[in-house]
């Protein structure tokens, strides 16, 4: 061995490789670990606009239906009704007659408002041109009538401010599951929804007094189950998130909230300069 | 002067992990985090040794002979248990086998307390087998990506230390004969030594930093 900087030079070397492996391996993984979260973001993002497509047309249906149901059906019979009335009117005085013809005309005013309350439930008409706390108060007070369970509606902040009709109705979808949720599974005697409007924060509660349940089991529960990964589902689509505060015999409190705020204005505004 | 202070810091800087891995109290360690914290303690007792026995003039290259062997023995240990690729562990046995072989060839720096030399190919061939299961535990890091801030990680500031280390000193010991058997040139050589223990030592302290239960690659 002649000289010493040969074993000098050679270290020097080693160490500038070792520390270039370490730099290399750091930043190699940070690339990856960031294009593998872009990707992941991506997947998310392309389930939620399928979600999203798949609960428009599912809505674009209803309205369908809902619409074949008034103008077709529920005009057909409303001049079924009419023809049988003129028919009634030369009927004369026959009893048994008469009382054929009024069974008739109990069980067509019955079809009508069948056809009527199916068609409004397939399309909230009220939320359309009313907005959400009009909806809400009259889904209540329908589930009122038809339920032993005292439902009691309360909501705060300015009613005329108007959410995307997107947002809005996904919010409706998911305090119908909600409250028939607590009226179904519940067995409680009260349910209390809770809405709170802009200029404040928004926020949905539905609570009921039942005997509650373990969200763990609800989730893996096969269906048909409460329905919880649709209510998820919906507010995946609009930037929202649900906190259920339950347990057994605790009762059930569940929480809408919304990340991101939009009002019906800005939106229009939005999608106008989108347009442009 | 300078060459001597070096080599003090270097022996007892090992002392600053030790007594960072005490003041953390009682941490769930993982079983790489418990070998890591014995690699420690070994290094801190091999150096302690030294120090006494160079007070009082005692011989002390079989320490490092011994100490060479039995810190391999646990940097295969920590490798063959947070790698799962069966190569890799067959490769991890293979190779610490071959050490104690290679090392027994030159037996009399390991039976002999008396030796003034060190061991001629252990210290090459622990070195080179030890970067070569570092450079595999990165190369898995990368390609399993498991971790993921690796920055976080105790297991990747042991192995970026260790690799330092090794691949600075891989060529001084490779000429061993000349450098470190060689008492006229020992302290040339020793320095490097000394200051990559040092940084090794500041490497173990992040590691310990990180130290809480973490997933294996």
């Amino acid at each position: 061995m002649e000289s010493p900087y040969v074993i000098i030079i050679g270290t020097g070397i080693m160490l500038i490789m070792a520390m270039f492996i370490v730099l290399f391996v750091m930043y190699y993984q940070r690339k990856q670990i960031e294009q593998q979260m872009r990707v992941k973001d991506m997947e998310a993002e392309f389930q939620r606009k399928l979600l999203e497509v798949s609960m428009a047309s599912t809505e674009a249906e209803r309205r369908r239906i809902a619409q074949d149901l008034h103008d077709d059906i529920g005009a057909l019979l409303s001049v079924t009704k009419l023809t049988f009335n003129a028919l009634y009117g030369q009927l004369g005085s026959k009893d048994q007659a008469e009382r054929l013809a009024k069974q008739v005309r109990e069980a067509l005013d019955e079809t009508i408002s069948h056809v009527r309350r199916i068609s409004r439930e397939l399309v909230p008409t009220t939320l359309e041109r009313f907005g959400l706390p009009a909806a809400l108060q009259e889904f209540a007070a329908k589930s009122i009538s038809s339920h032993t369970v005292r439902i009691t509606f309360g909501y705060s902040g300015d009613e005329n401010i108007r959410l995307e009709p997107k947002v809005e109705l996904m919010l409706y979808r998911v305090a119908q599951e909600l409250i028939n949720n607590a009226l179904k599974h519940s067995g409680g005697t009260n349910v209390h929804v809770q809405l709170s409007l802009p200029p404040e924060t928004f926020g949905l509660v539905v609570e009921d007094n039942g005997h509650g349940f373990n969200l763990q089991e609800a989730h893996t529960r096969p269906s048909p189950g409460l329905g919880l990964d649709s209510i998820e589902g919906r507010l995946r689509v609009i930037n929202g998130k649900i906190n259920y505060e339950t347990g057994p015999q605790k009762g059930c409190r569940a929480v809408v909230e919304l990340r991101q705020l939009v009002l019906y204005e800005k939106a229009k505004k939005r999608d106008v300069e989108k347009a442009q | 002067m300078l060459e001597r202070f070096i080599a003090i810091t270097a022996d007892f800087s090992i002392i600053i992990p030790f007594i960072y891995l005490l003041f953390k109290g009682k941490i769930p360690l993982t079983i790489s985090d418990k070998l890591i914290y014995v690699y420690i303690v070994l290094t801190l007792i091999r150096n302690i040794a030294s120090f006494v026995t160079m007070m009082l003039g005692v011989y002390n290259i079989y320490l490092y002979n011994w100490y060479n062997l039995l810190s391999f023995g646990i940097i295969a240990a920590l490798y063959f248990q947070i790698l799962n690729n069966l190569y890799f562990k067959m490769l991890v046995i293979a190779a610490l086998i071959l050490l104690i072989a290679i090392a027994f060839i030159d037996y009399r720096t390991l039976l002999n307390v008396r030796t003034t030399e060190f061991n001629r190919f252990s210290f090459n061939a622990s070195g080179c087998f030890t970067i070569l299961f570092i450079l595999f535990f990165l190369y898995e890091l990368i390609r399993k990506l498991q971790v993921k801030k690796l920055t976080e990680y105790p297991l990747f500031w042991f192995s970026s230390g260790a690799l330092l280390y090794y691949s600075g000193t891989i060529f001084p010991y490779i000429f061993i004969q000349y450098t470190f058997n060689n008492l006229a040139n020992r302290d040339l050589y020793w320095i490097i030594d000394a200051v990559l223990s040092i940084v090794l030592s500041v490497f173990l302290c992040f590691s310990i930093r990180h130290m809480k239960h973490q997933k294996t690659v």
